[in-house]
């Protein structure tokens, strides 16, 4: 136990010297004019918000628009929510578990909000908060990492273990390395697809549940390595999985060494220094349709497996758009405006806008027209 | 069967005699051990040995009856159905001639009605088989049925843009089924206050407004409040929850159509303060809660007057014109008629905070009551016909429905469904248990702390010892047949003793039930079965339930490590009634009666103080150093199968 | 079989009751009525106390059969020289009034069974006995002494009420240095009475009421009006309360309902100017009364029945030349109220009271002064003497909690920090032994019913006071 974490603390410092040792060849500057277009929308302009915009503190932590069109956004002290140009703040003093939310799922046929926070998780009904503790109910830890619902179930990637609450009875089931092939308890982030649910685990790659079979699969890195990609697009790249995210049939996984991508039948890994992907450390992940979000320590890449998107601050802390086309050189344009911050822990987006959580601050990314943006690649 | 008994009484003796030779003390260290009691003066072989539930009251087969619940009336008004929950039927009579004219079969314990527009459907809700029926009201014959929340006790039809809607409050479950009427499908259940109770469509269709019976669970000290919820009956989303603060036991609610309010029926409880008194409405007194349906807003108005109470309110209807309110009084056996045109111009006059406090003030309401209509027996539910100008009350414990000429308030007759069972001493003593003329000045029944027998989750504080920090856990009166002694502190050897004289002192405040009335009341209560649980069907348990039983029946923990007799969950609450009433310090402060777990999910708070809000409070919380039971050992896995086992008793 | 059975009962039971009936009075006619009556011309000037004004010598209590004639009556005082004040059981079988043997003797109260026409002395109790109410285990209540003519309130004991169970020693059930007489019942069990103050003092009287323990004194209506006095309240069958006033030499009747008796007070018959001199409730919702005779000079008070709602008195039902009637109740079984369990104990001689938020006041410009930081506990040990008892902190939330001394007229005194007095309350309330009371504030709002909150002050160690130890305060863990 104490040789694995030690294990991840060198690989994440590893991960962080690469990336702070410089620019890999492939995002080398270049001032190519390609018009075609993308098969995903290009942010054209951001629009930031901070304390002085009315956020209570700067460190954001996830961000999600609910499906009555409300932003609902969880930070460092307190969950907000963006109603009439204004945020409204929901703190401990309005029934919330504690300050610091971490992440937020909605039950989009009630509009329950479901709040994860390091101390207890939250459901936030019309104004109602009701927490759920690991010493008042079935939950199995208090630090929440991760929400997911299926049906009538909320799944929640806990500290300790996976929590499973069935909604229409009230009862936990819960997951761990006890019952499960989980190594360890850690659970960081679930994802519901058709009749599955993929659960991203500290150490343990994902664990895929099937609902019908009631039964877990396992994904693991198939080198078994922390520190380097040995095994590529063979599985998971990395067993320390920091999110997962599913749509359309498409599983992206992130780890702090990189990212992976299946689609049922075909695994596929990108590590920064062999791809656009602007840095290994991958804290989060979203996806929508076939294109994946993906928040690192040092911006965001977006991604269809193909063609890559990466906004980023260069060193004079101007905003970057670098564009990389398959067979293309990368084409590198310099924006207006840019993200709050380059450290981005949370992402939603849909094909008319995306917004980012950040550690300083929140952002709003509002697409171009086309002909230089398109719709979001979908299977249909 | 007496060779049986014999045979085992041979075996006793012998055995006793032997162990007798073999140590002289040995049943008196027998009994020490196994009862964990230094003194064996509350103590016999009964206390654990030829326990049965079988022979139990409520274990019993009983009378049942005519009563009604719910009712619904045709769109030309012409017939009226009437839910008789006891008997398993749905009743249809003539509004004119005041004559049953159909009796049919519904399963499941039917108690909300509802019919829709076109007057060819009647919705029914099931209780005990969590379901909704559809009858066709031209052959009274089930055309249809829909699984719905548990112990679904009202439904409402409305029709929306996006079709016809049905809204049914599932008591039990804690949510609210929104049903889309074709095809008869569940779009949503969101989640309810406590103990969802009855539904109200806005005029316009738009809204759905669910009155809650109980209260929120939150900590003893805490000021309690129940929860009117809204929602929307076309997306089945909620829209905004309503607290009403020291508020509960609504069972009704309706549209005022005029005013834009919705009415809610509510009893004001100040359960937090000392219980040195009952005048003033010192302990709860009754009102109605006026929600404005755009804003939110809720202004708790009394109906009580300063020296005289009507407990338990219970149904409310509006007229079609929204001048005036009926409010059953369950209790009072009283409608309270309410004009609203008043209350209006009252609240139009006062400023906010008096309005805020208009609810304290115990000589308010004569400026908006203009009459009380007497009723038999626990009047509860209450409709109006379409053109607004009868009034049906459901006389819940007189087996009729009485009908009210609603323009001038005169009596024009009664639906007689049954003959209200006064041969029956079960029946006769519900009839003392919903009685308020018992209590000082008519201010509440037993019924006002134990509706339907259980309980209101809350704690209260009895003055008893003095004045001080006494606020004790309301216990259910489901199942507690065979569990004497009663009270927390065990000191009720019966239910006569607890009913009697104690609580005439420390609640009624006047002299005890006459002993007929009360050995009536204590069969009643004796009748009442534990609450329902949800369990398999066909009695197995899930193996979360089966490791969670074996957790409570171990007597070593996982390591192998003895578990000490007293330490063991079933040495305490040993079946069949999972207690072995006697009292043990648990390490919450002093030495408690030990409660039956029959039907026990559904009691929280748990403790002798209501302390702690869950059952994994009482092991998570407050059992330091293993004081309730040896559980330190368990995970978390383990203590949710514990907790999942006990949900099943 | 089981039919001849129950008939066999019934004739056994038929048999005994017609067995026991043998040899008394036959049953008075439903209807019937008992009188106080005075001689229209007897002398007033003999008069010692206040009954002597009311029932000159000579006054009795009769019975009245229908149909009514002057000439027929029972009188039920025969042995006495004035009798007044009757009231009838609950089972309509035996009356109860004041009496005094002789001119110069006290007023003491008497039971005339009807049944067996046999008169039975109940109280012997020193300074007299006066206004007869019944509880419904059949105790009696009544007030005493019976104030004498010409003295002042603080050289003569006021008078306060006692219970006396049958057979039983009479006990005392109010505790204040003001006049207490007229009580009543109450069909929800409370004693409801008449509280003077002295004569000196700007408030008026007032109606009270008591549990049938002498607990949880509470104001149950206030006129008001400073210069007048209130007698005989009684309760009427529409939920209303009526009461007699005398001011500036007018003699009338007023109600107040039960549903919001401080708001509610109403004269009850408007624009009737006779003197009234009684008003009962009969049986069936009609009142009796004794009013001013306006059709001829003698007698100055005859007896009307009308309904409750009437605005005019109109004919008399009974005028006697040679009598004036002064009461009427009628003979009739009528409704018992409720009985209490009493919580008191004697053996103990304290009570313990809770006061929500002493900050709390209906009479107080809200937010001109500032919170109370504590309570200064006055008590009366005689007539005019106050006492401070001690002190006791007042919570953040404005709460206190105080064990003081059963059975003494208690005041309280809300202080600042610097100590200047807040608010007072003058020492009007009592605590019987073992009782545990309650308020919401200071003059509280009347028919209030508190907030849902926690007092702190019932988590904080008790503030015991008493009285040897008057002026300081004790801790007693609770």
């Amino acid at each position: 136990m104490k040789t694995m974490l030690n294990s991840l603390t060198l690989a994440t410092g590893i991960a962080l010297l690469f990336s702070l040792s410089g620019t890999p060849d492939v995002r080398a500057a270049e001032t190519a004019t390609n018009d075609l277009p993308l098969p995903f929308p290009l942010i054209e302009r951001f629009e930031n918000f901070h304390v002085q915009d009315g956020m209570p503190t700067h460190k954001v932590h996830c961000v999600l628009r609910a499906s009555d069109d409300k932003l609902w956004v969880g930070t460092y002290d307190g969950a907000l929510v963006r109603e009439d140009g204004k945020f409204r703040r929901i703190g401990v003093e309005d029934g919330l578990s504690h300050k610091m939310v971490l992440c937020m799922v909605e039950d989009k046929r009630t509009g329950d909000m479901w709040i994860g926070t390091m101390r207890g998780l939250n459901r936030y009904s019309a104004g109602r908060v009701t927490t759920y503790l690991q010493t008042d109910s079935g939950l199995p830890n208090n630090v929440i990492y991760g929400l997911g619902i299926v049906d009538d179930t909320l799944w929640v990637a806990t500290a300790a273990g996976l929590g499973v609450l069935n909604l229409k009875t009230g009862e936990w089931t819960i997951y761990d390395h006890t019952n499960t092939t989980m190594h360890e308890p850690w659970v960081y982030s679930v994802a519901g697809a058709n009749g599955r649910v993929f659960v991203g685990v500290w150490g343990s790659g994902i664990l895929e549940y099937d609902l019908t079979r009631k039964i877990f699969t396992e994904y693991r890195d198939p080198d078994r390595d922390f520190h380097f990609e040995l095994v590529h697009d063979a599985g998971p790249i990395n067993d320390v999985t920091s999110w997962v995210a599913w749509d359309e049939g498409i599983l992206w996984q992130s780890t702090y060494f990189g990212m992976s991508r299946y689609d049922g039948s075909r695994w596929r890994t990108w590590e920064e220094k062999k791809s656009p992907l602007v840095s290994n450390f991958i804290n989060f992940i979203w996806a929508h349709g076939r294109v994946a979000w993906v928040g690192t320590d040092r911006g965001v890449s977006v991604t269809d497996g193909d063609t890559w998107v990466t906004y980023r601050a260069n060193e004079n802390g101007e905003g970057l758009a670098e564009i990389t086309r398959p067979g293309q050189p990368v084409e590198t344009r310099t924006m207006a405006t840019k993200l709050p911050n380059d450290f981005v822990l949370g992402i939603w987006a849909d094909d008319q806008e995306a917004w980012f959580a950040t550690s300083d601050g929140l952002g709003h990314a509002n697409f171009a027209a086309s002909p230089k943006s398109a719709k979001v690649a979908t299977a249909k | 069967m007496k060779k049986r008994a014999f045979i085992l009484l041979l075996i006793l003796v012998c055995f006793a005699s032997v162990a007798l030779w073999l140590r002289q003390n040995y049943w008196i260290d027998h009994m020490r051990q196994m009862s964990g009691q230094k003194s064996l003066a509350n103590v016999s072989c009964f206390n654990c040995h030829l326990v049965s539930t079988a022979k139990l009251r409520w274990a019993q087969p009983r009378p049942h009856h005519d009563a009604p619940a719910g009712m619904a009336i045709s769109p030309d008004g012409k017939k009226i159905y009437i839910a008789l929950d006891d008997r398993d039927e749905v009743a249809e009579a003539d509004t004119t001639s005041r004559q049953v004219l159909r009796r049919v079969k519904v399963a499941g314990r039917p108690f909300g009605l509802a019919i829709d527009a076109a007057g060819k459907n009647l919705f029914v809700t099931c209780r005990n088989t969590d379901r909704l029926a559809v009858l066709d009201t031209q052959t009274l014959q089930e055309t249809g049925s829909i699984a719905v929340g548990m112990a679904p006790v009202a439904v409402a039809f409305c029709r929306t843009a996006a079709g016809d809607r049905l809204v049914v409050a599932n008591s039990m479950s804690d949510d609210i089924s929104v049903l889309s009427v074709s095809p008869l499908q569940e779009l949503g259940r969101p989640s309810a206050g406590r103990e969802p109770f009855a539904v109200a469509i806005t005029p316009d269709g738009t809204r759905a407004f669910v009155a809650n019976r109980m209260v929120r669970l939150v900590s003893v000290k805490t000021i309690p409040t129940s929860e009117v919820t809204e929602i929307d009956p076309m997306t089945a989303r909620t829209v905004r929850r309503e607290a009403l603060e020291s508020a509960h036991q609504s069972e009704g609610i309706c549209a005022v159509p005029s005013r834009s309010w919705m009415l809610t029926p509510l009893v004001k409880v100040r359960n937090l303060v000392p219980i040195t008194q009952v005048a003033n409405g010192w302990v709860m007194s009754s009102g109605l809660a006026i929600t404005d349906v755009k804003s939110g807003n809720v202004i708790q108005m009394p109906l009580d007057e300063a020296n005289n109470y009507f407990a338990d309110p219970s149904g409310v209807v509006v007229d079609s014109s929204g001048h005036r309110a009926f409010v059953a009084s369950g209790g009072g056996d009283v409608v309270t008629v309410v004009d609203l045109d008043r209350m209006a111009a009252w609240l139009d006059k006062a400023d906010p905070t008096t309005k805020q406090e208009a609810i304290y003030d115990m000589s308010l309401s004569p400026a908006y009551v203009t009459a009380r209509i007497p009723t038999q027996r626990n009047p509860h539910q209450l409709t109006l016909s379409p053109d607004g100008g009868t009034l049906f009350v459901a006389e819940r414990l007189a087996d009729s429905v009485l009908v009210v000429d609603a323009n001038n308030l005169t009596e024009k007759g009664r639906i007689i469904l049954g003959d209200g069972g006064l041969n029956d001493p079960i029946r006769r003593g519900e009839r003392v248990f919903t009685k308020a003329a018992y209590t000082f000045q008519h201010q509440f029944s037993c019924r006002s702390c134990h509706p339907d027998g259980h309980v209101d989750g809350l704690s209260y504080d009895f003055d008893t010892s003095g004045i001080g920090d006494n606020l004790l856990d309301n216990r259910s009166l489901l199942g507690v047949a065979g569990t004497e002694p009663f009270k927390w502190n065990g000191k009720n050897a019966s239910l006569e003793i607890q009913c009697g004289p104690r609580f005439a002192k420390v609640l009624m405040r006047t002299d005890p039930i006459p002993q007929k009335e009360l050995l009536d009341l204590t069969t009643f209560i004796k009748s009442q079965p534990p609450q329902r649980v949800t369990r398999n069907e066909d009695g197995t348990l899930t193996p979360s339930q089966e490791r969670g039983k074996a957790i409570f029946f171990a007597t070593k923990t996982k390591n192998g490590t003895e578990i000490p007799h007293e330490k063991r969950c079933a040495s305490c609450h040993r079946p069949p009634l999972y207690s072995v009433r006697l009292s043990f310090d648990v390490g919450t402060g002093g030495t408690f009666d030990t409660p039956h777990l029959l039907g026990v999910a559904n009691t929280a708070p748990y403790l002798h103080d209501g302390r702690a809000l869950s059952l994994e409070e009482i092991w998570t919380l407050y059992s330091t150093n293993d004081s309730h039971g040896v559980t330190s050992y368990m995970n978390k896995i383990q203590l949710n199968d514990l907790v999942e086992f006990l949900k099943t008793l | 079989m089981k039919s001849a059975s129950h008939f066999q009962i019934f004739f056994l039971v038929a048999s005994l009751t017609l067995l026991a009936g043998a040899g008394c009075h036959k049953p008075v006619p439903r209807g019937s009525l008992i009188l106080a009556q005075s001689p229209v011309n007897a002398a007033a000037n003999s008069a010692s106390d206040v009954l002597d004004l009311k029932y000159p010598p000579g006054s009795r209590v009769v019975l009245m059969e229908t149909p009514f004639d002057p000439n027929r009556v029972r009188v039920l005082s025969e042995s006495l020289a004035s009798a007044g004040e009757p009231i009838v059981s609950y089972d309509g079988q035996r009356i109860f009034f004041a009496g005094k043997t002789s001119a110069a003797s006290e007023w003491q109260i008497y039971q005339e069974d009807l049944t067996d026409a046999r008169l039975t002395k109940l109280t012997s109790v020193p300074g007299g006995a006066m206004n007869p109410a019944l509880l419904p285990d059949g105790s009696l209540v009544f007030a005493s002494p019976v104030p004498k003519l010409g003295g002042t309130n603080f050289n003569q004991s006021q008078p306060a009420l006692y219970v006396q169970s049958p057979g039983g020693q009479p006990r005392q059930l109010t505790f204040s240095s003001r006049s207490i007489t007229d009580p009543t019942m109450l069909s929800d069990g409370r004693i409801l009475f008449v509280s003077t103050s002295p004569s000196n003092s700007n408030s008026g009287p007032a109606l009270f009421t008591i549990n049938n323990d002498g607990t949880e004194v509470t104001a149950f209506a206030k006129p008001e009006d400073a210069n007048s006095s209130i007698q005989q309240p009684r309760l009427l069958a529409d939920d209303r309360v009526v009461f007699l006033v005398s001011k500036s030499g007018a003699n009338t009747a007023e109600v107040v309902c039960l549903a919001r008796p401080f708001q509610s007070r109403a004269p009850l018959f408007p624009g009737v100017t006779a003197q009234i001199g009684s008003v009962q409730p009969a049986g069936d919702g009609d009142l009796l009364v004794c009013a001013g005779n306006t059709a001829g000079n003698k007698p100055s008070q005859a007896l009307f029945r009308v309904s409750s709602n009437t605005t005019n008195l109109g004919t008399p039902l009974l005028v006697d030349p040679a009598w004036n009637i002064s009461e009427a109740v009628e003979v009739a079984p009528h409704l018992q109220p409720m009985g209490r369990l009493s919580t008191m104990d004697v053996t103990k001689t304290t009570g313990k009271i809770l006061c929500l938020d002493a900050n709390f006041s209906s009479d107080r410009t809200s937010g001109t002064m500032p919170p109370a930081s504590r309570v200064r506990v006055l008590v009366e040990t005689s007539p005019g003497k106050v006492h401070a008892l001690g002190e006791v902190p007042v919570q953040a939330d404005g709460s206190f909690l105080a064990e003081v001394p059963a059975d003494v007229p208690l005041g309280f005194e809300s202080l600042d920090e610097s100590g200047h007095v807040l608010h007072q309350e003058a020492p009007m309330l009592w605590l019987r032994p073992a009782e545990n009371r309650s308020c919401i504030g200071c003059h509280e709002p009347r028919n209030r019913a508190p907030h849902n909150h926690r007092p702190l002050a019932v988590s904080e160690p008790v503030i015991q006071l008493t009285l040897k130890e008057a002026g300081s305060a004790s801790r007693k863990s609770n």
